[in-house]
């Protein structure tokens, strides 16, 4: 078996409102950064999984995402994973 | 009318919930704990409430970790078999994790924490949960939450709509209480269609952010509209036997 560092970003879908985001943004502007457009506020998560290969360990990362990581009516994910030594 | 009220790490209004139905003489009720496999009860409740609250301190996804809950499979049995379930604000917001009902409750449009009193509008009282109040007339619940904007893209809330599932709408309040008015306009989270509660296809699951449960007791605070609601619940099982 081998290991993989899994590093997920859960995001909200385009065209789903992001309070947050939006928030964020005013903030910005507000402080100067006129240049900032379009902030997005997500999640971030981070972890180890234990797998044959590559893709078996991308299929378990689907399913952890779809499953609880993220809300697939609102928001979408993508991931990297990297092999650990 | 046996209830369960199944209690998670971060519930708030569990007690409250079970203490306004003993107060409507509506008992016996148990407190379930979450990571019990079953109710504890033999022959099962009659009703079942996910309390309000903050369950895993709404990490995550408010509700989401409380939905993959080992006494879960049960709840999700229950209502399998035509159980009636109720989720009442954070019980809701697990209700639709676990896709026991449709859609999601997003952080509040004003992203403040809304502690209110509120009108809804009942839409059905063809429900277990709603035959005590009639049809369209405008009661005051209190709110507490954050992530109270019910959403659901719009094909599907359009589908919603029409299978007659929105049973609770935030509605005018103050001058205007009695007039009626309810909808987007009146929902102090965004909402959308101004949506506060809403019921399976099957009408035995029922989730909405309001609490029922804190406008019961008497003398407590402003109103007891509350009471309808549990009234509702007690001629459904017939055992409603309050004269006020």
């Amino acid at each position: 078996m081998k290991r993989f560092s899994v590093d997920v970003t859960v995001l909200p879908k385009d065209g789903v409102l992001d309070i947050q985001g939006k928030a964020v943004e005013r903030t910005l502007k507000r402080g100067g950064y006129s240049a900032v457009d379009d902030v997005r506020v997500g999640r971030f998560i981070r972890f180890v999984v234990e797998a044959e290969d590559e893709a078996s360990a991308g299929t378990l990362v689907d399913s952890v995402s779809d499953d609880l990581l993220s809300n697939g009516l609102i928001e979408s994910y993508s991931y990297t994973l990297e092999p650990l030594p | 009318m046996r209830t369960a009220v199944v209690v998670f790490p971060g519930s708030n209004c569990d007690r409250d919930v079970a203490r306004a139905i003993l107060d409507c003489g509506l008992g016996p009720v148990d407190m379930v704990w979450h990571d019990d496999d079953d109710f504890k009860s033999h022959d099962g409740p009659d009703l079942v409430v996910l309390p309000g609250g903050f369950s895993y301190g709404d990490y995550l996804r408010s509700g989401a970790l409380a939905a993959k809950s080992r006494i879960m499979k049960a709840v999700r049995e229950h209502a399998d078999s035509g159980g009636l379930l109720l989720g009442i604000c954070n019980g809701f917001q697990i209700l639709t994790e676990a896709r026991l009902l449709p859609g999601t409750l997003m952080p509040n449009n004003n992203l403040r924490f809304i502690c209110a009193p509120c009108h809804v509008r009942v839409e059905r009282n063809d429900t277990p949960f709603t035959k005590a109040f009639k049809e369209g007339q405008v009661v005051q619940f209190p709110i507490a939450h954050h992530q109270g904007l019910y959403f659901l893209p719009p094909d599907d809330l359009s589908a919603l709509e029409s299978r007659g599932q929105v049973v609770f709408r935030y509605a005018a309040g103050g001058k205007c209480a009695d007039c009626g008015d309810a909808g987007e306009a009146y929902s102090p989270n965004g909402s959308v269609n101004g949506i506060a509660g809403i019921i399976n296809k099957r009408g035995n699951v029922l989730g909405l952010m309001p609490h029922p449960e804190r406008s019961t007791l008497k003398n407590l605070i402003r109103g007891t509209d509350g009471r309808i609601f549990w009234q509702s619940l007690g001629e459904y099982f017939d055992v409603w036997r309050d004269k006020g």
